[in-house]
């Protein structure tokens, strides 16, 4: 009986509100899907991720590799001896650029130099495949020749290269030709992959003596780690600073990496599904007023609270069910298309640029899909509550609207909100993310929602007496009504408020983060000109005679060389980038956008290498200014030696961290006197172009190098930026969007349920247009104090933003700027559609006559 | 069920990348002639070159292709079986100037079995690698050869007494064996013309070829950690080529075989693609009142028996009559199922069992034998099984 009666109930409220009904199922859908289509984006690309660094790694139990990017191949030999290893795969794994296309758009191509015998036992699935139009048996087999190369089917795809034909590489700048001989067969169809025969690789590749690393497999039984400590009792081994990891360590790493930026986006998508859940809070509000008649009448005649309570319960969840089923769908078709048009990563330059398939794995299916329901039943509940204190026979004679009954006024609620919101903000990050600083946010953002109405009363009182307010009837009228029944706009409020101060908090933030990574740019880019060897790791080098024939380019006032090469430093994170350059020792600020201060001379300790770390290396390793620590930086004498921390400076560039040596140290340290890069200062007298070409004239043998211009570096960086921040925008948009469907069902309900009211106003002589224009002020008034409190609201969030979710997700600090021009046209943009739409929803709901409206008593 | 999966795509993949690897050592099942350039990557095999011993038990690596063969036919108290070795040297055309010290100049490659007819199985495994220090190495100036890694490791050494000291130590089973000539045959049996032995119809296709017959076997085999002691009579060959076979040729079958009056026979004859012998030879050695008499031949193999792999599908004339000089053998298999699959080292599937022989008029029209067999050892069959169609 119930249920039918639930059902008949439910109907009805379908028939006479189909539209907000409708909107606020699309709202749900809306926040789901984008949502779900941000997660499945990422899921997929880190699923294409792990299948590109498992076909580079193969099936390997362990992969034994050293602090830098390379081994000794001496090394080999060690393991070999060991009783305990089952099988041993040496592999020379680059990228290496290839001479192809334009110069500016270097293409890179994994290559995996590999013994097939010794691979067959470890990790078979990158054996090459010779073709068959390779004549040579036997040991004649073009698996071993001196120049050949095997190409996966997505590399011969991509690269539009077939068999038989030459593949240019680059190596140290020089172009060396390659011919190709075959396939990679076990590797699947979208893995970009070259495989090489391991002596030639190190031959043609300039990697002799040196491996990337080794594949093992220990026999049954053996601790890994026991293993590794005693292989380390040899020097050579540990100079080599070794470590054994399991192959899924870099897909470990790059998730890390990539984690804040995806739960960021993440959070982004739930905030429209917030949004959503608000609007099924307005929906279902409007629908419950409807039907207080009919339900006291049902609850005279013996229905009990827990029915009411049902009846709304069940509504929601039916919103929640459809929206959310809708969202899914619509999720996956999003998902299709970002995959299809944006790339895997969303514009974030974590992942290569590749073009994933789609992975639908049920768990992301079934969560954005409870969270769905779960908003649309979050909606529900005030409205839900409401109702079970209704007051049926009272209802009944009355035939009022009810407003909220509730113990604890909003006011208080949302102080105790904003409390623990700043309470949490002291909190630091959990296990890297800012989990805590995003509750803040949310509970900044409940209190800030939750005192709109009050807000609106206490300003519409404040306006009331005002000369212009009382000249203006309609205004007057306007005003009275938002001072006496401002909980009636709060569902309309709470969407505009909400979507508006995440919009500005994220304006903000991105304003402050470019304006930041703008001035940065120029502190780090002080050279005219930046020549690059587009690096094979262990090898990039310009010879002597290279830098003597640069230096002696006409127009070049001053020239510094770099070198660059990652350093592992924890085998849990990504390697960090140790930058070998010239450094000012007694005045590091000349050098290097130095935050804070630097190690005075008082401080430092004579026998310790003074190394300067980025701001992500300090926080991510906890290194402050004067530490003294441990770098796996394999020395020439065999004594460990200590590194003091001399200054701390800003970079956005590297996200896992950089530390920055005074050329001459490393050389010292290292032996090595090799270099990769060049800043190059003009004179006055020479122009870009002409300095460009004399060095492309000098450096012939090198036609790869990479020369750029400071200015182009900028732009390049800032276009980067704006990319990685694009679906950001998108996002926005369309929490805005979604708060609009807010402003309409809040309206076409304000206006049916003022049906009489207006009826009773069109019998005094107001003409259906100025019901119209008091629609506008209305809602525009109220739209408006939403966008301003919003703003409010996301100027404090966006301070969370800056100095709490950025340093903790991506160890990196910025000064706050404002955006005050974008946000300001943003406002009035969202303001002039609220007062539009309202007014479109309202005339379609008070279409009737004034008799007709005047007798309607529902 | 997913290892299952893994291995076995493995081992495609590895085919796939190595198969042709090895098509020249065992010659007829690839026969591609080395390139006119390559002709001057390696030194030809010439008549009338002497062999100089102990320096040509070791390795000749400016050739192409060389190989140490051993097998052995054994009694245990579990039974008769059968063990064979081979450890390939091949020379490729590749890195010459490459001063990698991966740099693929030298391939070794090693392939070990042991037949057991008990259970008419055959256990085998192999190893391949590039020459290097530590796991494959083998000397020039006497036998001494070592591949694999530590707990697999393969070595075969001669001692100054003469005297072969073998050690596998495969996934499966392990043995460690000594062989030592008898007194009657002290010195290495030349083969051919002074070890000078013509493969084909022309001289070019021609290796130096020295065999070590009757070898008196002593030592153990393990399976599952349970050691057998076991003796027996084994053969050894040690051949090494430029370049082995004719054009037209598809395949060989050669025997190597012991007779328990102390003489031996080695046998052989390169087939055509329809099977007809291209070039056959036999070298019989009898003692005679302690002396070695030489007999030079031709040989005619007569197939009696086919056996069909049921992995491969290949037929393998498993029994053969063999006629060469006053000797009519009939050649039997210790069980039929000795086929070898070494597609993950050498990439070849061929036949390779431990043999059993009596006189033909031993043997009546129905295949009762009459009396213990004369002579054990090993019969090869190759070039039989078809192209792998994967």
């Amino acid at each position: 009986m119930q249920l039918s009666l639930i059902r008949w109930l439910a109907i009805s409220c379908w028939r006479q509100q189909p539209g907000p009904l409708l909107a606020a199922v699309f709202a749900i859908a809306m926040g789901v899907s984008l949502g779900l289509g941000i997660n499945l984006v990422n899921v997929s690309a880190l699923n294409e991720f792990d299948n590109a660094i498992s076909n580079i790694n193969g099936e390997a139990q362990y992969q034994l590799t050293g602090a830098v990017e390379w081994i000794d191949d001496d090394i080999l030999a060690l393991v070999e001896q060991s009783p305990d290893v089952i099988a041993a795969s040496p592999i020379v794994s680059l990228n290496v650029p290839l001479a192809m296309g334009e110069n500016n758009s270097t293409v890179t191509l994994p290559v995996i130099g590999l013994d097939i015998f010794r691979a067959a036992k470890v990790a078979p699935s990158l054996l090459p495949q010779p073709d068959a139009s390779f004549q040579g048996g036997g040991a004649s087999s073009a698996v071993f020749g001196d120049d050949t190369v095997f190409l996966s089917a997505a590399a011969q795809q991509m690269l539009e290269l077939s068999v038989g034909e030459q593949l240019p590489v680059l190596v140290n700048g020089r172009v060396v030709q390659l011919t190709i001989s075959g396939h990679v067969p076990g590797v699947d169809n979208r893995s970009v992959i070259a495989v090489m025969d391991i002596g030639a690789a190190q031959w043609r590749l300039g990697w002799l003596g040196k491996l990337s690393r080794i594949d093992l497999r220990l026999a049954k039984g053996v601790d890994a780690q026991q293993w590794l400590s005693q292989l380390k009792q040899r020097g050579l081994a540990d100079r080599a600073k070794l470590r054994l990891d399991r192959p899924d360590a870099a897909k470990q790493r790059m998730s890390n990496l990539s984690r804040a930026y995806r739960v960021n986006l993440n959070v982004l998508a739930l905030v429209a599904l917030l949004t959503g859940g608000f609007i099924v809070f307005a929906t279902l509000d409007l629908a419950v007023t409807r039907l207080i008649p009919t339900l006291s009448l049902v609850s005279v005649l013996g229905a009990t609270s827990a029915f009411r309570i049902r009846l709304v319960l069940i509504l929601s969840v039916a919103l929640g069910f459809f929206g959310a089923l809708l969202g899914v769908c619509m999720g996956i078709g999003l998902a299709w298309l970002l995959l299809g048009f944006v790339g895997g990563d969303l514009g974030g330059g974590f992942f290569a640029s590749t073009r994933p398939s789609l992975s639908l794995p049920a768990s992301s299916l079934i969560l954005f899909f409870i969270l769905g329901v779960s908003a649309a039943i979050a909606g529900g509940l005030s409205p839900a509550i409401k109702l079970r204190n209704l007051s049926a026979a009272q209802a009944l004679k009355s035939g009022q609207s009810l407003t909220l009954v509730s113990k604890l006024s909003p006011l208080v609620i949302s102080f105790i909100l904003f409390i623990i919101g700043g309470a949490l903000l002291m909190l630091p990050a959990i296990n890297g993310l800012p989990i805590a600083a995003y509750l803040a946010i949310a509970c900044w953002l409940f209190a800030g929602v939750l005192v709109v109405s009050t807000l609106l009363g206490v300003v519409a009182q404040a306006l009331s007496p005002r000369s212009i307010t009382q000249s203006q009837p309609l205004l007057m009228l306007a005003v009275l009504r938002m001072k006496h029944a401002h909980n009636r706009a709060f569902p309309a409020l709470a969407g505009v408020v909400a979507s508006f101060a995440l919009v500005c908090a994220m304006a903000m933030m991105v304003h402050s983060f470019r304006v930041s990574v703008d001035q940065w740019l120029e502190e780090v880019l002080p050279a005219s000109l930046y020549v690059r060897v587009p690096d094979t790791a262990a090898s990039a080098a310009f010879s002597v005679e290279d830098r003597n024939r640069l230096a002696s380019i006409d127009g070049i006032a001053r020239i510094e060389f770099a070198r660059t090469l990652d350093l592992i430093v924890d085998p849990n994170r990504p390697s960090v980038e140790l930058i070998a350059r010239n450094i000012d020792k007694t005045n590091p600020n000349a050098s290097l956008p130095i935050t804070g201060s630097y190690l005075k001379d008082a401080d430092t300790q004579s026998d310790c290498t003074m190394i300067y770390i980025s701001e992500p290396a300090s926080r991510l390793y906890d290194w402050k200014i004067g530490d003294q620590v441990a770098l796996p930086l394999a020395s020439q004498s065999a004594a460990s030696t200590c590194f003091q921390v001399g200054a701390v400076w800003r970079d956005y560039a590297r996200q896992s961290g950089a530390i920055a040596i005074e050329r001459g140290d490393y050389a010292e340290l290292t032996g090595d006197r090799t270099v990769s890069g060049a800043s190059i200062w003009l004179d006055e007298s020479t122009t870009d172009t002409e300095v460009v070409a004399d060095i492309r004239t000098q450096l012939n043998t090198m036609p790869g190098i990479r020369i750029r211009s400071s200015e182009d570096i900028r732009t390049l960086s800032l276009t980067i930026f704006d990319r990685s921040f694009a679906v950001t925008y998108a996002l926005e948009a369309v929490a805005l969007l979604v708060s609009l469907f807010g402003v309409a069902t809040t309206y076409s309900g304000e206006a049916l349920s003022r049906t009489r009211e207006f009826g009773m106003l069109r019998h005094l002589g107001i003409t259906r247009r100025q019901i119209a224009n008091l629609f506008v002020y209305e809602s525009a008034f109220c739209i408006a104090l939403g966008v301003i409190w919003g703003a409010l609201l996301g100027a404090a969030i966006s301070q969370v933003l800056i100095q709490r979710v950025n340093p903790q997700s991506f160890n990196w600090s910025m000064q706050t700027h404002w955006p005050l021009n974008q946000l300001l046209v943003a406002a009035i943009i969202l303001v002039v559609l609220g007062a539009c739409t309202a007014t479109i929803a309202a005339r379609k709901a008070a279409g009737r006559g004034p008799i007709e409206a005047v007798r309607t008593d529902w | 069920m997913k290892q299952g999966r893994l291995a076995s795509k493995s081992r495609r993949h590895f085919l796939g990348a190595s198969s042709p690897l090895l098509a020249l050592m065992v010659p007829g099942v690839c026969c591609r002639l080395a390139r006119a350039d390559e002709s001057e990557l390696y030194p030809a095999v010439l008549p009338g070159a002497a062999l100089a011993f102990p320096r040509d038990h070791g390795a000749h690596p400016e050739y192409r292709t060389e190989w140490w063969y051993l097998t052995a036919s054994l009694q245990s108290p579990v039974g008769p079986l059968g063990l064979q070795i081979t450890f390939f040297r091949s020379r490729t055309p590749y890195g010459r100037d490459n001063p990698s010290r991966f740099a693929p100049k030298q391939l070794l490659l090693a392939h070990a079995a042991l037949a057991m007819p008990d259970q008419s199985k055959l256990l085998h495994d192999q190893q391949s690698f590039r020459q290097q220090d530590v796991v494959a190495q083998y000397s020039i100036t006497d036998t001494d050869i070592a591949i694999g890694l530590p707990n697999n490791r393969w070595t075969m050494v001669r001692t100054a007494s003469d005297e072969y000291r073998i050690s596998v130590n495969a996934e499966q089973f392990r043995f460690a064996i000594t062989a030592t000539p008898p007194a009657t045959m002290s010195a290495p049996v030349q083969q051919g013309v002074n070890g000078f032995s013509q493969k084909g119809p022309q001289r070019v296709q021609a290796s130096y070829y020295y065999s070590r017959p009757q070898l008196r076997v002593e030592g153990e085999y393990q399976i599952d950690n349970k050691p057998v002691s076991v003796s027996g009579t084994a053969w050894l060959d040690h051949e090494w080529s430029s370049e082995l076979l004719a054009e037209d040729a598809t395949g060989w079958d050669w025997v190597g075989l012991n007779f328990h009056d102390g003489s031996a026979l080695m046998a052989f004859q390169v087939r055509t693609k329809s099977g007809e012998a291209l070039h056959s030879t036999a070298r019989y050695i009898s003692v005679e009142q302690g002396q070695l008499q030489e007999h030079n031949n031709t040989a005619v193999f007569t197939n009696r028996r086919y056996w069909q792999s049921p992995r491969t599908n290949a037929r393998y004339p498993v029994s053969v009559r063999l006629q060469t000089g006053e000797l009519d053998l009939i050649v039997e298999p210790l069980f039929d199922d000795q086929e070898l699959d070494s597609s993950g080292s050498t990439g070849i599937i061929y036949w390779e069992g431990a043999v059993q022989v009596w006189n033909a008029d031993a043997v009546s029209q129905d295949g009762t034998k009459k009396g213990k067999p004369i002579a054990t050892g090993y019969l090869e069959l190759t070039g039989y099984a078809n192209k792998l169609s994967l």
